[in-house]
Formats: structure tokens, sequence, C-alpha cells
């Protein structure tokens, strides 16, 4: 599956690129993230309890942040297993300025496994695209706190 | 295929049921005709530890026309709504809607309040509740409160009720003379569900132009979409066929479908077009065919 | 013998259809024991991926659960299955150091209950090192693709070039010559009741006892033997009366039969397992996906000349037997009804992370004839002849029976011409033609569909060994097969009643009253006094090695078994009665069991008079005459012969025929296909029941249709499955199914005691050929080619609108133009 698309950001890519580089705000705008952790400067674990409607999970897994070129670009590769299989991918994040604000162009390609891939295939990619919609909406907000502050 | 260990309730009445949701909040799932929430626990996709089975609650299956509303009781069975006089002569868009969903064995234990609290969005249910702008009763700690169709809907079997909320009712307006109704949907198999799903409800006045319409879509996006860019094509001209086309093309401009296993997001939103057409073709029929008022 | 068909022929209903109709079949899943443990199955979410380790401990240490097998235990316990190919596979009934398909089998639970064993499954943790994962059987052919099976250095584990007469002077001398390639997707059937096995060892005798619902016993028998590593003659399987249908994938039950044998053995526990439906799409069989690649050369005049075909099957992550026989069940009858002098098939068995493939109703031939009978319409077009008249210019004509085809097969019989021109009658071509041309003059887009196929029946195990090449085959140590045998048993017990017993077990087709009318005619009994003994027990039972209810079997071999078995009991019968009666054998008559001699009015001994002297008074017997009335005959079948050194062999031992013309309109907004006439044609030889013909033509006609427009086994790129409910993997139901016109032609076969052949797979193989062709033919308008299947309106829309348009077809013409 693919997760693709663009989302603006009312904020220079300096800022943006602290934000989304910020574990503290990470975890708060990854939805249902329980935990996050850096175990080293490029990777971090995570717990998350992710619910739709009466299907929710505990996920555990990792995040590797690799090819940092700040404000411009980043690669991540993630990957996290739970009751209902595993989830696995791998993307880039491009930053742009654009009308005074930032432009992220992700690209992502992820592999979800087991349980969830074999009977929710309906559901699975309007799900994908609701959660990163949830989690940008999130970051949008601590950019513009940012920006205002 | 076996659910995980869970604690069954059955309550007696709403007040129980609130009890419990309370004290268990998220970990609670009601149940209702169980066709959804029993699968996805099967499947062990979900898990909740309490089960919160709302059919020991009596009075909540009625189906009452009262006031230009008709009121829908949540545990009111589709199967029962199906065979009702009252929704066929008041709100033929529910009838014709009700007749969609899966088959009759479905829908003798599936519930109106099921349905559109588990907010699927190719359901047809949830698809009607916003095609009429209709509104649902929640009971919670605090009381009642009323959540007009378009404040409910989140995204993917989510919507505006708390876990600790009980849906209680359904309201359905009824509406004025010289309306007509259609839903129809686009489906692999007989009773599966929507690939594409369409509402659409027109009022044409005395004068012969279209005082009223709403179009809603299911099975494009995480929640049923209301078509308003389409609605004001029609709204205040007289209906014919090119201004039908013109407004299903809106509604097909206006939503973002998703790929899945049985159809392309191209497809899906070219059915936009084709479904939400035909049923203005055939709810302008339908309003055709009341009498003058 | 007897002379007027009193039994033979009626419509008599099913014996099992009270029980069943009133909820109360006895199925496999309804067999209580004591002390019953519940088994669940750990797989794989992954397609590929080394299995580093299984740590049971959290498992184990759960209330109420007796152990736990993992996938490195049962490699130590067992043996692998035998591979039916030179190319050896290490295939074990659960992953052993790498899990190769989405659910594979890694570890079973044995609890006191299913629910605590689901519960035991996710605490197991399971350290998987994914690998890339390889899903198309052409991508996993190049170099450099991801290998399954390192050892082996290629995914590619069967090639066979197979010629048959002389190929390329047919494609020199043909006047035209035309090229398509197809794509035949995976998917399979749906049984009413799943697998289920329950598996109980006895540690004194050795003996393993495992009751399921199998469709055998035929080599199914010794391949669990051999994965549970024990002397065959210490299992003893046994099937319950209802097994809730097979259509050849529950052969897949193999690996389940020895890894709860094995759970059982371990835990020393009753251990009971239940496949649920997801466990069933995502790891039983499927027919096998291919990628074909077709050269058809041609006279002008539209005579076929030649075929080359190149075949790329994907069986899957292993070769479970009998695959990689997808490829070569059908050798005696690949060219079809068609006189088509020379062949050349370029045989391919591929290895991906899909789930493995095995018979699916029509083995071999739904993939045969959706491709050929697509060329004969391409070549039509080409050639502007009528379809329905190009293909009456290429039959086998009713004076050439029995025919030899150029790869070895011996059609018994048949009149191939009479079966499609009934066809065509039936569907009123002509005014179908004069309609569809209206209708495309108003701009709808309505097409007709003409197919046809050879149905073969009666599987030679012959057909196996083209795996191999003659080279090996003719090494001594090679062991040839060519059974086809079938076991019955007939008695009259002490009181004179009459008892048949089967020697495989039905599926629910009607088996028991089909014996009931042949015994009945036979014997001169009624159908409802014969008692027939369904199921079967291994220990018990006679039965040999090709025994089972599989390649539309039983109305022939079962039925030619059952008719030679009464026949002699007859004789024995009359002889024990002409002894007593003091009078000449060919004196007696038997009606309603009881014994006349000559004209007389009044029976001179009835069958209990008769089992009164044979099994209680011996004394009275001829001399030398066996006590008991009880006789068992293993029928075979002559025409089945080893494969010859030029890789013909004749791959089933009688032939039926099919031709089905089908006219349908696609909505050209929606792409949805409305069907608006289908026609179905068999030629089934004798039938004994036509009800029961008629239920077996429709269930095969609607796996056609599924197979066609519906069922999938859909898994993305990187080898999820996707199909894993009844939500995404879609059967037609009787909402989706159009009214059949059903016709029959009766060519009796020579080789089949009584000239019955089989339908069980009838239109499943020829369906979607003749929708394929209906739609292509509708599509025609619009220049839009399809090669897919299922023809989803997704997909049909979407060729219509441009993006999806596959590749045109190529037209080589050759000759003097």
């Amino acid at each position: 599956m693919k997760i693709k698309g663009e989302t603006t950001f009312d904020a220079s890519p300096d800022r943006v690129w602290n934000i989304l580089m910020d574990p503290e705000i990470i975890s708060q705008c990854i939805p249902g993230c329980q935990e996050l952790k850096e175990v080293s400067d490029d990777e971090f674990s995570a717990r998350l309890r992710i619910g739709i409607g009466a299907v929710s999970g505990t996920y555990e897994g990792t995040l590797r942040i690799n090819d940092r070129v700040p404000p411009s670009r980043y690669a991540m590769v993630f990957e996290g297993s739970g009751r209902g299989g595993f989830v696995k991918g791998s993307g880039e994040a491009l930053l742009r300025a654009e009308n005074g604000g930032t432009v992220i162009a992700y690209d992502c390609d992820v592999e979800v496994g087991g349980l969830i891939a074999s009977v929710g295939q309906r559901v699975l990619e309007g799900v994908s695209t609701f959660l990163v919609g949830q989690m940008f909406s999130k970051l949008q907000g601590f950019a513009a706190q940012e920006e205002a502050a | 295929m076996k659910p995980s260990a869970f604690e069954y309730f059955r309550p007696t009445s709403i007040d129980e049921a609130l009890g419990l949701l309370e004290r268990y909040d998220f970990e609670a799932k009601v149940v209702a005709g169980g066709q959804s929430l029993v699968p996805l626990m099967n499947f062990r996709l979900a898990a909740p530890a309490y089960l919160v089975d709302t059919n020991g609650i009596s009075d909540l299956s009625y189906i009452r026309r009262t006031d230009g509303v008709i009121a829908l009781g949540a545990m009111a069975r589709q199967s029962e709504i199906e065979d009702s006089p009252v929704v066929a002569e008041s709100c033929p868009l529910l009838h014709e809607a009700t007749k969609l969903i899966g088959h009759r064995t479905v829908r003798n234990r599936g519930t109106i309040g099921g349905s559109i609290a588990h907010a699927d969005p190719s359901a047809e249910y949830p698809t009607v509740l916003l095609a009429l702008d209709g509104e649902v009763v929640v009971r919670g700690p605090a009381g009642k409160r009323v959540i007009p169709a378009r404040e409910l809907f989140l995204t993917i079997c989510t919507t505006t009720i708390a876990p600790n909320e009980l849906l209680t009712e359904i309201r359905l307006p009824v509406l004025p003379a010289g309306t007509g109704s259609a839903f129809v949907e686009l489906n692999r198999r007989h009773g599966d569900w929507a690939i594409v799903g369409a509402a659409a409800v027109l009022t044409v006045g005395r004068d012969g132009a279209c005082s009223d319409a709403r179009i809603a879509v299911a099975g494009v996006g995480g929640t049923p979409i209301r078509c308003s860019e389409a609605e004001d094509i029609l709204e205040g001209r007289g209906l014919d066929e090119t201004l039908f086309e013109a407004a299903a093309e809106r509604a097909a401009a206006a939503v973002d479908p998703v790929d899945d296993l049985h159809a392309t997001a191209d497809y899906k939103r070219a059915m936009v077009k084709v479904f939400v057409g035909r049923a203005l073709t055939l709810a302008s029929e339908r309003c055709r065919r009341m009498p003058d008022v | 013998m007897a002379s007027t068909n009193r039994w033979v022929g009626k419509s008599l209903r099913r014996k099992e259809d009270v029980q069943l109709l009133t909820g109360k079949g006895q199925f496999a899943d309804d067999l209580k024991f004591a002390r019953l443990t519940h088994a669940a199955i750990l797989r794989s979410p992954y397609a590929h991926a080394r299995v580093r380790s299984v740590d049971t401990s959290k498992a184990l240490e759960l209330a109420g659960v007796f152990g736990v097998l993992t996938g490195a235990e049962v490699g130590r316990l067992s043996r692998p299955f035998p591979t039916g190919m030179p190319t050896r596979l290490p295939y074990f009934s659960a992953a052993v150091d790498k899990a190769r398909y989405v659910g594979e089998p890694v570890a079973i639970v044995v609890a006191e209950n299913r629910y605590i064993a689901e519960d035991a499954c996710e605490l197991i943790r399971v350290d998987y090192e994914a690998l890339p994962a390889v899903t198309d059987a052409e991508d996993a052919s190049r170099d450099g693709a991801p290998l399954l099976f390192e050892d082996l250095g290629s995914n590619v584990v069967n090639q066979r070039l197979l010629s048959y007469g002389d190929v390329d002077h047919a494609f020199a001398n043909a006047d035209v010559v035309i090229e398509h390639d197809f794509k035949f997707h995976k998917y399979s059937s749906t049984p009413i009741e799943t697998c289920v096995a329950v598996a109980q060892y006895d540690q004194a005798t050795g003996v393993m006892t495992i009751w399921s619902n199998f469709h055998g016993p035929y080599s199914l028998h010794s391949f669990v033997a051999k994965g549970l590593n024990l002397p065959e003659n210490r299992l003893r399987l046994i099937a319950p009366t209802d097994i809730g249908g097979s259509f050849g994938i529950k052969i897949g039950i193999i690996p389940y039969l020895t890894l709860v044998g094995l759970a059982a053995k371990k835990t020393d526990q009753t251990v009971k397992w239940v496949e649920d439906r997801r466990e069933h799409l995502m790891a039983l069989n499927s027919g096998a996906e291919r990628t074909a690649y077709y050269q058809l050369a041609a006279k002008r005049d539209g005579t076929i000349l030649g075929i080359k075909a190149k075949y790329v099957d994907n069986n899957g992550a292993y070769i479970r037997a009998p695959e990689p026989a997808n490829l070569y069940r059908t050798t005696g009858n690949t060219t079809g009804p068609y006189r088509t002098p020379s062949l050349q098939i370029d045989a391919n068995c591929v290895v991906t992370n899909k789930s493995p493939t095995g018979p699916n109703r029509g083995y071999g031939c739904q993939q045969l004839y959706y491709c050929q009978e697509r060329m004969v319409d391409l070549l039509a077009e080409k050639l502007e002849l009528d379809p329905a008249e190009l293909r009456m210019r290429n039959l086998i004509q009713p004076d050439e029976f029995p025919y030899h085809t150029p790869s070895g097969g011996l059609y018994d019989s048949g009149d191939y011409p009479a079966a499609v021109q009934k066809a065509l009658d039936m569907a009123d071509y002509a005014t179908l033609r004069a309609h569809q041309e209206e209708a495309r003059r108003q701009g709808r887009l309505v097409g007709i569909g003409v197919a046809t196929g050879v149905e073969p029946c009666v599987s030679n195990m012959g057909y196996l060994n083209i795996a191999f090449p003659p080279e090996q085959r003719a090494k001594p140590r090679f062991h040839g097969k060519s059974g086809a045998g079938e076991a019955a048993t007939v008695k009259l017990d002490p009181m004179g009643q009459v008892t048949a017993i089967l020697g495989s077990a039905p599926s629910g087709q009607g088996h028991e009253i089909l014996v009931a009318q042949v015994i009945a005619e036979n014997l001169g009994v009624s159908p409802d006094a014969v008692n027939v003994v369904a199921g079967m027990d291994t220990f018990t039972r006679l039965w040999t090695i090709s025994s089972g209810n599989y390649s539309s079997r039983f109305a022939s071999a079962g039925l030619s078994a059952f008719a030679e078995a009464s026949t002699k009991l007859r004789e024995k019968i009359l002889r024990v009665a002409a002894h007593r009666l003091g009078s000449a054998q060919d004196q007696l008559r038997v009606v309603d069991g009881k014994v006349f001699v000559g004209d007389a009015d009044e029976p001179a001994i009835d069958f209990r008079g008769i089992a009164g002297i044979a099994h209680w008074n011996p004394d009275a017997l001829p001399d030398g005459m066996e006590p008991g009335l009880q006789v068992t005959h293993l029928f075979n079948y002559t025409p089945a012969r080893i494969i010859d050194e030029k890789d013909r062999v004749n791959s089933s031992n009688t032939y039926g025929f099919i031709a089905e013309v089908v006219m349908l309109e696609v909505d050209r907004q929606t792409g949805e296909i409305e069907f608006l006439k289908f026609v179905s044609v068999h030629d089934a030889g004798v039938i004994v029941n036509p009800q029961r013909v008629e239920g077996q033509v429709y269930g095969g006609l609607v796996h056609g249709i599924g197979g066609a427009m519906y069922e999938e086994l859909a898994y993305d790129e990187k080898g999820q499955f996707l199909a894993g409910s009844f939500m995404d993997y879609l059967c037609p139901t009787a909402m989706e199914i159009p009214d059949l016109d059903i016709g029959h032609v009766c060519s009796p076969s020579p080789f089949s005691t009584m000239g019955t052949k089989g339908c069980g797979e009838g239109s499943a193989m020829t369906a979607p050929a003749a929708i394929a062709n209906a739609v292509n033919d509708a599509l025609a308008p619009m220049g839009v080619r399809i090669n897919e299947l299922p023809l989803t309106p997704s997909r049909l829309w979407t060729a219509m609108n441009g993006a999806g348009a596959t590749k045109e077809v190529v037209l080589a013409e050759r000759g003097n133009e």
C-alpha cells in the first residue's frame, strides 16, 4: 500500500523540521501513541494503541530516521506488530518552502500483514489515510502554536 | 475463530446499561444485533473486555410517527423497519435502503441503532440519516443529548458518541408532499457492502422548481458524504436530465475514494456520477408521481 | 439379466435428503469423543520469512494448555511429503525453518478448548526474519528472484516440453497464425464444512486413528502415513457419512491430518482441529494461477492445424500432491473436441510465496479451455467466421470414435456436432445473433459466447508420470502408474436384506441413491430395500490406491464396480436358488426380492430363503460353493495404461462433452454483466439419475460463473493475502445465477459397465471460457479485449475506459495472400 500525499504547514521549513524531529511532539501527534522512546540518535521504539471503532489493538515497534538533510528531507523505516498482524514500511518526506509556509510531500510504501490485511481490505486504505491525516493535523496545530509563540 | 474472553452483561434498562458503560468506559462495547461486532470479535480484531448487550432493554424497539418526525428506537430491527407501513409511507427512502442491507436473515438481527453507531461508511443507514438531515438521541451520564447527522460521523466506524453514551433513538423528518427519494447502490453481489451507494431526495414546489435537494453518497470516504455543491446546482431550478448530469458530475468531483480489492478509486468516482445520476432521475420521477400539494 | 430399466434413469431422491434438509446431517464436526482436546494453529503473517526461534513458554504457562508442537519439532518427528516430480522439495506439515506463504502453520497448540488454544497462540513469540517475497510466477522464474528453496537454485521446479504430431510442419504450412496471452487467476472452492481432523494415537498398538472429512482415501492415506512416520497399516482414516463437500480441494487436508496426528501423539491426547473459514481461504488448496502464451495455426477455411502453448503455473509455496499435475491432468484431452493434429506444450511449474495449489473442480481444464476457447474465438474473428460455425468445422465427427488424440487420449464415445447443434438450437442461436445486431444498433453492449469442452472423467494415475522426462521413466527403479480402480461391496445379510458398502467417501452428490438404483436394477429389489453404507474406514473397507471421490469418477468407476459386484451376487443368488429348486438357472426370474420359476405367478423362494441357505445352512449349497452371500469387486479401466516413451498418456478413462451458449449484456456505464441466456448441453453418457446429474450441472456452472466473475484469492505484491473472509472472497449465491437451460445428449461409454461417464466438474471447466467469449464479443464494437479473470465491473469499466485494455492480439499471416 502506498501512503502518499502533501500537506501544508503555516510555518517555516526550519520550524517544521524541528517539530518533526522532536520526539516529545511526535509522541503527542502519532495517533494512539502511548510511549515513544529514543533508543539512539536515529532510532525510536514506540507503543501505540490504535482504535478504529470496535477494532483496537496495541502495537509495538521501531522507527528509524535516516538520511537527514535539515530542513529539506529525511527518510524513515518503521515496523511494528500486534494482535492484528504487523506493519512495515519505509518512505521519505520532502519539505519545501512555499507561500511563506512549508509543504511536506510524503511517500511511504507500507506493508500491512496478517489478520488485518486478510480481512480488513475494505477499510484498510481509508483507515491509513485517516490516521496519517490525524497526525498531520495535530502537527499543524503544534506548528501554529509555535509560530504564534 | 473464537473471540477472546469477555464479561457479558444483559441490562434490562437504559440506566443499567449506562451504569455499565460508565464503569467500564473504553473497555466496554455495546452489542445490539451483533452483525458487525460479533464477526470482528471472532476474528479477534475487536476484543472488548466487557460486552453490554442491549437486547434485554424492552422499550427501544419502537417505530413512531409524531409531529412530522419518524422516531425509531435504536433496537428496531431492520426487518421490522422493512415491514413497517409507517416507514413505507412516511419515509420511503429508509424503506428502500433497508431492503439493500445484507440479506433478510441479517436484517432479522441487525438494528438501526447498531448500524448507525457502527458507522460503516459503506452502510445504508448512516447515508440515509445524513441525506435526510436526521438526528440521533443519545443518553449519557449527563442525560440526554441530540446529535444532528452532520455532527455524528467522524471517520470509518467512528462517531461523536462517547464510550459512556448509549444511542437510544433515531429521528428522521417526514418530508413534505411533492418529495421523491431514491436509494441506489452498486455491489458485486446482492447484499454485499456497497461499492458506491447514493441517496437522493428532491422536493418540487408548485412552480415546478426544485425547492429542496439532498444527496448523500456511501462507500467513497471515511463517512457517508453529503454532496452540497451538487445540491446547490439543483435547488431553485426546473429539474431535467442535463441538470442531473451536472449535479452528478459535481458530486463525483467532490469525493476522494481509495482503491480496494473490488474497485479502483477511479471506478468508484465514476460510479458516484452514475449512481447519483440514477438516484436523481428516480427521485424526480417519484416526486412527479406525488399528487399536487 | 434384468431387461426392463425399472430403476436406472429415474430421478429418485437422494437417500440423505431428509437428514440433510432437516439439519440432522452427521458431519465431521458432529462426531463426539470422550476427553476431547482442541487445537489451534499459529500461522505465519509473512509471505516469506526465516523462523529464527519460536518461544512457547508463555503459551505453555496458560491454564488449560496441554502442549505446543512447533515447526522445528515437526521437522524432527516427520518425514517430508513425497513430491511427484524429479525435483525434491522439503514439504512438511509446518514451517520447519522458513515460512513460505502467509498462513503457513508455524506451531499448533493443544488445549482444553479452542478458545484457550487461540489465546495460547497469541502468547507464542515467533522471531521472524522477513525475506523478500515473490508472488508472480514469471517474476519468480527470472534470475535474481528471491528463492523459496535456496538449494534448488531456481523457483521453476518442474519443466517439460511436450510435443505431439508435427507442430513445426503445421505452423510452416498455415494460412494464418494467431498469438495471444492469457492470465487465469487463483480461486478455490468453498465446501460448506471446512476441514476437520480428530486424531488419537494408541501407544500400545502404534495405531493412529484420524477421523476427518476427506474424500479419499486414495494416495492421501500413504502421504499422511509418510508425514506421520508410520507404517501404512498403522494409520486408520475414518470419514463420517456427510463431509460437507470437497470439490477436490480437500486433498489439501493431508498436512493437517499429519500435523494434528503429530500433536495428538506428542500430547497423548485426542485432539480435534476445525479449520476456520479464514484458514480455509488462506491456506488450503486453490486451483493454480496460470499465465499462458498461445499460438494457433489454421487454414483459411478455419481448419485448426496446430497449437503451441506455454503454461506458467503458479503453484504457490510448495508442491502438494497431486501437483504439478495441473499441468498434466489434461494431457489426453489437451486438444479438446477438435481434430487438432499437432500440439506443443511448454509446461512450467513455479513456486511462489502464495498458498499451495491443488485440484479444484475441473483440475487443469478451466485453465486449458479458457485459453483455448478464447483462441478459437480470436481465430473466428480473424477469419471473419461465425465462432459456432468455426467450431463445427473442427469437431471430431461421431464416426471417428473411439478417437485417439495426438497426446495419447482415447476418447471413448461422443457426438460433438449433435451436442453443439443442440445447444445452438436451444439458444436459438440465429435469433440471438439478430437480437445482438439490433442491440448493437441501439448502442448496447450485448455479446454471445460459445464454448465447448471435453470432460475427462476417472483419472488414470499415469498422467502423474509426465512430470518425469522419458529418460528418467526408462530407469529400472522408476515405477509407472496406471491406477483407475474403484471397489464395491454388495451383500445379502443372513436375513436376506441387501447392503452395499462404498469404497470411497461421497461428498454430497447422492452416490447412495445411484448405488441403490444400480443394485435394484441388477438384483431385482426396490432401491428402498438397499442399505447403502457411505463414509469410509480404511481399516475395514476394501479400497485401492485410486479409490476416492474425485475426477468425476463415481458414476462411471464406482457404479461400474457396483454393477459388476451386484451382477456377480445375482449370479450366486440364482445358483443357490436353482440348486434348491432343482431348476435351470435361466428359467429363474427375480422380482422384488422373490424368485419365480418360468411364468409361475407364485414365487418359489425369496432372498430370505436364499440367505437362509447361504448363511444358516451351507450344507444345502451346491458342492464347492463358499458360504455367505457377499461380493467385493474391484473395477479397473483397461484403457488406463502407463505413459509411453513419447509422453503420450490416456490421462482419463471416459470423456464427456459440454457445449455452452451464453448471451449477456455489459452495462456501458458500470461494467456490470447481466445474463440474457445461458444454455448448457452435457453428454455424460448413460444417466442413472437425471436429478443428480442436474444437480451436478448446476453446481459446476455456478462454480464456473464464480470463477469467471467473482471468486479470487487475491494477494498484494508483497504476498499478503487479501481475501480472508466471505466479505472479500465472493462466491456467487442463488441471487447471482441466471436461469439455466440444460440439455443432454447421450453417448454411452463402451468402457464403463453401464455406459456411464462423469459430470461432476462439468461447466466449472467451460463456463469461464463461455463467459469470457461473450464479454469480449460484447466489447468488440469498442475495440476492447480482456484476457484476465475475474470479469469484475471495475475491471470491465477500466478496460472500456482505456486504461486497462490488454495487449492487442498479434495476428500474423502466412501463405499466399
